[in-house]
C-alpha cells in the first residue's frame, strides 16, 4: 500500500502494537484531542462499556453544527453519512439492510469458502518458497479476496482499493485535500457499483442491501454510497491489520503457542479472542478512543459528563483493565475471555463485522500454523516496517522464512 | 399479548433475567421440557429468552419488537413478558440479533420457533 514511511530523523523504532504498554485504568479524566477539543478518557471496562451502550452518548451529535472539532484532518469517520454517525432509527434503518448478512449462522455459511481462499493462498506461498512477505502473500489478500467475494467486487483494481483505505483510514499520512480527492473517488466508485447492481442484481451484499433498502424505504443515496464505501474499507482494513500484528506477535515473543494453535480450530478459536482483546489496532495518539457526545449530563464511573461533552471511550486500555482481565496474553492465549472484550465495540454500533473478522483469523492462524509449523520471522523485530500515519497500525511487509 | 401466566417454576422476576426455572447461565440451554407444564400460555405462545452474557446491547431487538423486547438500564436486553404472542416483528428480531443472542421458542413444549439455524 501507499502509505509513506517516516523521515529517518524521527523517533526510536516503533514497537509492535502487542509490546505497547497500556495505562491503569481509572476514571474518567479530562485530556484534549489533537485539535484543542476537551475530551473525557474513560478507560475502565465497565464504563468504556457505558459509553457504547448508553444511549445519552452517541456519534450523530460529534458532526452537529454546534460541534466541537474532533479532527484536525477529516477522514472517513468523520462522514455524517456513514453507518457509524447516525443514530436511533436512522441508524437502525440503514444497519437493518446488511444486518442480515452478519449474523453468526450467516458469516458460518462462508466458512468453507474462506477456508478454501486461505488453503489457495497458502498453496502459492509455500510454491513460491522461503523466504517471502506474508503481508504481500497472505495477511493482505486473505480479507480483500473474502470482501471482494461478498460484495461481488470481481475485477477491482487492488492498487487503487489500497489508494482509497490508506487514505480512508489516514491520521497524518495525507492531507485533507488528499484525502477529500481519494473518498471523491471511492464514493464514485460505489456509486457506480449501485447503479450497476440496481440495472442487474446478483446475490452479492451490494445487491442485497439495495433490495432491503428499497423495501424499507427512508434510506438516503448519501447514506448507500457510504455504506458500500464503508464495507469496503472495514471489510478488509481492520482485518488484514489484526491478522498482521497477530503473526507478528506469533513469530516472536508468542512463538510458544504455534505448536497448539496448529492443533485445532478451537484452540485457533480461542486465541484469537484473546488476541483480538489484547493487540490494539493501533496507537493511541492517532486516536485516544473511540468518541461519543454526551446529549445530556450523563454519569459515568462516578463523574458526571455535561452535557455537550466529547468522550473518548479507551477501548485497548479496556481491553487490558486488571480487574477483569489480570492475565497476560502469554499466560492467557487459549483460555476463554470470561468477560466480553470490547474490541468490537457494544451497543448500537457493535463491529458489523465481528463474526466474519473472527472466522478469517481463526482459518488464517490456524491453517498457516498447520501447513507450515517451522514458520519463522526472518527478521529482528526492530526491523519491522509500518504502515504509518492512520489510525490503525500493521506491518506494511514482513518477511517469514521456514 | 402475554397469556398472562408465568412459564416454567420460576416465573421471571420482572426484569426478564429469566424465563423458566430459575435464571439463565447464558448458555440458553436450559432443558426446552421445562416449559411444558406452562399454566395460562395460550396455544401458540412464545417464550423469548436472551442470553445475556451474549448481549452486546445493540437494542435492534427492542426498535424491531419493542412489545416484547427492551434495553435494560445496563445496556442488555430482556423479554418483557413471560409468554409473547408470536409474530414477525418478535421473529425478526431473534432473527436480526448481529449476536444471535435472542430464541424464541414454543411456550408449548420448548421448541424453537426463531432464529431458523
Amino acid at each position: 500500500m501507499s502509505v509513506e514511511q517516516r523521515p529517518a530523523e524521527s523517533a526510536p523504532p516503533l514497537v509492535p502494537l502487542h509490546c505497547l504498554r497500556h495505562a491503569e485504568p481509572g476514571p474518567p479524566r479530562l485530556a484534549a484531542l489533537p485539535t484543542g477539543t476537551p475530551v473525557w478518557l474513560v478507560s475502565r471496562h465497565a464504563d468504556v462499556r457505558q459509553v457504547f451502550t448508553d444511549p445519552r452518548l452517541n456519534r450523530a451529535s460529534l458532526y452537529t453544527p454546534d460541534a466541537p472539532p474532533v479532527s484536525v484532518v477529516p477522514n472517513i469517520l468523520d462522514d455524517p453519512d456513514a453507518l457509524l454517525n447516525l443514530d436511533g432509527a436512522e441508524h437502525q434503518r440503514l444497519r437493518r439492510t446488511v444486518q442480515r448478512a452478519f449474523t453468526p449462522r450467516a458469516i458460518a455459511r462462508w466458512r468453507p469458502w474462506v477456508a478454501s481462499v486461505v488453503d489457495g493462498l497458502l498453496d502459492d506461498l509455500i510454491d513460491q518458497g522461503s523466504p517471502a512477505d506474508i503481508v504481500a502473500e497472505y495477511t493482505r489478500p486473505l480479507p480483500v479476496a473474502v470482501i471482494s467475494r461478498l460484495m461481488g467486487l470481481d475485477g477491482l483494481d487492488l492498487k487503487r482499493l489500497g489508494h482509497w483505505s490508506d487514505h480512508a483510514l489516514s491520521a497524518t499520512a495525507h492531507s485533507a485535500g488528499a484525502i477529500a480527492a481519494a473518498m471523491g473517488e471511492f464514493a464514485q466508485f460505489a456509486a457506480e457499483l449501485i447503479a450497476e447492481r440496481r440495472a442487474a442484481p446478483g446475490d452479492d451484499l451490494v445487491s442485497g442491501l439495495l433490495a432491503a433498502a428499497r423495501e424499507s424505504g427512508g434510506v438516503s443515496e448519501r447514506q448507500l454510497v457510504s455504506l458500500v464505501v464503508g464495507l469496503v474499507v472495514a471489510g478488509h482494513e481492520t482485518t488484514m491489520t489484526t491478522l498482521g500484528n497477530a503473526v507478528v506477535y506469533l513469530l516472536g515473543d508468542g512463538r510458544a503457542a504455534w505448536q497448539r494453535l496448529a492443533a485445532d480450530e478451537e484452540s485457533a478459536g480461542a486465541a484469537t479472542e484473546q488476541l483480538l482483546r489484547a493487540i490494539p489496532l493501533g496507537d493511541t495518539e492517532a486516536l485516544p478512543g473511540l468518541l461519543r457526545r454526551a446529549t445530556e449530563d450523563v454519569e459515568i464511573g462516578g463523574v458526571t459528563i455535561p452535557a455537550g461533552a466529547v468522550v473518548a471511550a479507551d477501548a485497548a486500555t479496556a481491553n487490558h483493565d486488571p480487574a477483569v482481565f489480570p492475565r497476560t496474553l502469554a499466560e492467557d492465549l487459549f483460555a476463554p475471555l470470561g468477560s466480553p472484550s470490547l474490541t468490537f465495540g457494544a451497543g448500537p454500533h457493535h463491529c458489523l463485522g465481528a463474526w466474519l473478522a473472527r472466522m478469517e483469523l481463526e482459518l488464517a492462524l490456524h491453517r498457516l500454523a498447520r501447513r507450515l509449523p517451522g514458520l519463522r520471522a526472518a527478521g529482528p523485530q526492530e526491523a519491522i516496517v509500518w504502515r504509518e500515519g492512520l489510525l490503525t497500525r500493521s506491518p506494511l511487509a514482513l518477511q517469514v522464512a521456514w | 399479548m402475554t397469556g398472562g401466566g408465568s412459564v416454567g417454576t420460576g416465573g421471571t422476576d420482572g426484569t426478564g433475567r429469566s424465563v423458566g426455572t430459575g435464571g439463565t447461565d447464558g448458555t440458553g440451554r436450559t432443558s426446552g421440557s421445562d416449559r411444558t407444564d406452562a399454566t395460562g400460555g395460550a396455544a401458540g405462545d412464545v417464550v423469548v429468552r436472551v442470553d445475556r452474557a451474549r448481549c452486546v446491547g445493540t437494542g435492534l431487538c427492542a426498535a424491531t419488537a419493542p412489545d416484547d423486547l427492551a434495553l435494560g438500564e445496563d445496556g442488555r436486553a430482556r423479554a418483557r413478558h413471560p409468554v409473547s404472542a408470536p409474530g414477525e416483528q418478535l421473529t425478526e428480531a431473534a432473527e436480526m440479533c448481529p449476536v444471535e443472542a435472542i430464541t424464541v421458542l414454543s411456550a408449548l413444549d420448548g421448541r424453537r420457533i426463531a432464529p431458523v439455524l
